[in-house]
């Protein structure tokens, strides 16, 4: 009995060792193979090397990462912005949180840019990425689908660049909790008055300046009505609003 | 006293020689023959730099031999203020953004900012404390737009910027901060 003691545990940990070793290989084999096709794919080898990195310090088994990945793939399959996706991929990670939850998240943020995309087919600009990234993104930080779709509908029409200001104008502002109908009525100035230049997507900076030294959401799109009407620019919202210049592109706390 | 008397005389006749002797010219070579034999004085590098710089020297010039010169100061002027330009203003669109933390609240041994411009990564991204301040401070290059950020402190704890005006929850329990870089354009307020 002793002697079948001597000989028996050893060889069950080496079996045991050998049956890891052997699936681990496996699991390291086919993260390669979709590591590959995601590269074919169009997903960067920097999130590549990301999960890589994460299965070699032991943080993520071949199959989490596999799985993480597979996500990618899915949203690259579908045609649509990969970059937003592989970010919160990096980010859960970096934050360690638990590969099942980053998966949920893009789950959920993968339904959201389908949503956008459809949205944005109807109105006829279903094809610009960076219109998917503003809308699936908004959509994705609580701007509702159907305040997202009735702007579509309405301003589907007007230029590409004026659209593509105002959506981000609607979804940041809606993000920074502005009330629907002021930031609609502001939007609906500036198409009108043709004034949504690009300078407008950077809006939001004056809005929450403004509103960070007391000025309230309504006269601050007050302002903003009435800069668009006369075609001015945001800077001119904020010496409307009685501020001096100053430069806000450097946070000093 | 016989003899000193007599040496006496002896000094006093070979001045009075010496006085009415002819004067004659010394041989022609004699100065160069008696530097010759004198060994060299050895300065040291320090000494001869110290002398190069203090010893005053006069410079001649001609206008029309001065405008090459001027023209090429010129050229290097406008080429390191180009350069200088490069250095601190936009780089290939980026802004330079300075964060700021204040740790009043959170004690830190270091922290580093931590956001979708960097994945997220800390490599490269350590904050500097600023004791005159009296916060953790980092400047860098972003792109216009919207850039959702934390700190991460003492490489564990992450913490939302309490002074970022506007967040968003990032969907793992924390709340991101987001950060907006102007495009070319810079607004003022």
């Amino acid at each position: 009995m002793s002697r079948l003691c001597n000989w028996f545990f050893p060889a069950v940990v080496l079996l045991s060792v050998l049956l890891c070793g052997g699936v681990a290989t496996a699991e390291q084999v086919d993260f390669e193979a979709m590591a590959k096709d995601a590269e074919d794919c169009g997903i960067s080898s920097v999130s590549v090397n990301i999960l890589e990195t994460a299965i070699h310090d032991g943080k993520l088994s071949g199959d989490e990462a596999g799985r993480l990945l597979g996500h990618l793939v899915e949203v690259c399959s579908e045609k649509l912005p990969t970059v937003p996706f592989e970010e919160k991929m990096a980010e859960g990670l970096a934050k360690r949180v638990a590969p099942v939850a980053v998966e949920r998240v893009l789950a959920a943020k993968l339904e959201d840019y389908r949503d956008a995309k459809i949205i944005l087919t109807e109105a006829g600009k279903g094809d610009d990425p960076s219109l998917l990234v503003i809308a699936g993104e908004g959509l994705s930080n609580g701007v509702s689908t159907s305040e997202l779709q009735a702007f579509a509908s309405a301003r589907g029409e007007n230029d590409e660049k004026e659209f593509l200001v105002g959506m981000e104008m609607l979804c940041l502002l809606r993000q920074a909790g502005f009330d629907a109908a002021l930031v609609n009525d502001t939007l609906d100035t500036g198409f009108e008055s043709g004034s949504l230049s690009p300078d407008w997507r950077y809006f939001i900076r004056v809005a929450l300046v403004a509103r960070e030294r007391g000025v309230d959401n309504a006269s601050i799109m007050k302002a903003a009505r009435q800069v668009l009407a006369s075609g001015g620019v945001p800077g001119d919202v904020s010496i409307r609003l009685g501020f001096t210049s100053r430069n806000i592109g450097r946070r000093v706390n | 006293m016989k003899n000193i008397h007599q040496k006496k005389l002896s000094d006093e006749t070979i001045a009075q020689r010496i006085r009415s002797a002819s004067e004659s010219r010394p041989p022609a070579d004699f100065v160069s023959r008696v530097m010759d034999g004198l060994e060299p004085k050895k300065l040291s590098f320090w000494t001869r730099v110290r002398l190069w710089l203090t010893e005053p020297r006069s410079m001649t010039f001609t206008p029309v031999r001065l405008i090459p010169v001027v023209a090429t100061v010129a050229v290097l002027l406008v080429v390191g203020i180009s350069q200088f330009d490069m250095l601190y203003m936009p780089d290939n669109g980026n802004h330079p953004v300075r964060f700021v933390f204040r740790s009043d609240a959170v004690p830190a041994s270091n922290v580093a900012v931590i956001g979708s411009f960097n994945n997220w990564q800390a490599t490269g991204a350590m904050m500097q404390y600023d004791r005159s301040a009296g916060a953790w401070v980092l400047e860098m290059p972003l792109p216009p737009g919207n850039h959702e950020y934390m700190f991460l402190i003492d490489g564990e704890k992450f913490v939302e910027d309490p002074y970022a005006p506007l967040g968003r929850d990032d969907g793992f329990g924390n709340r991101n901060s987001i950060i907006i870089v102007d495009g070319a354009y810079e607004q003022a307020l």
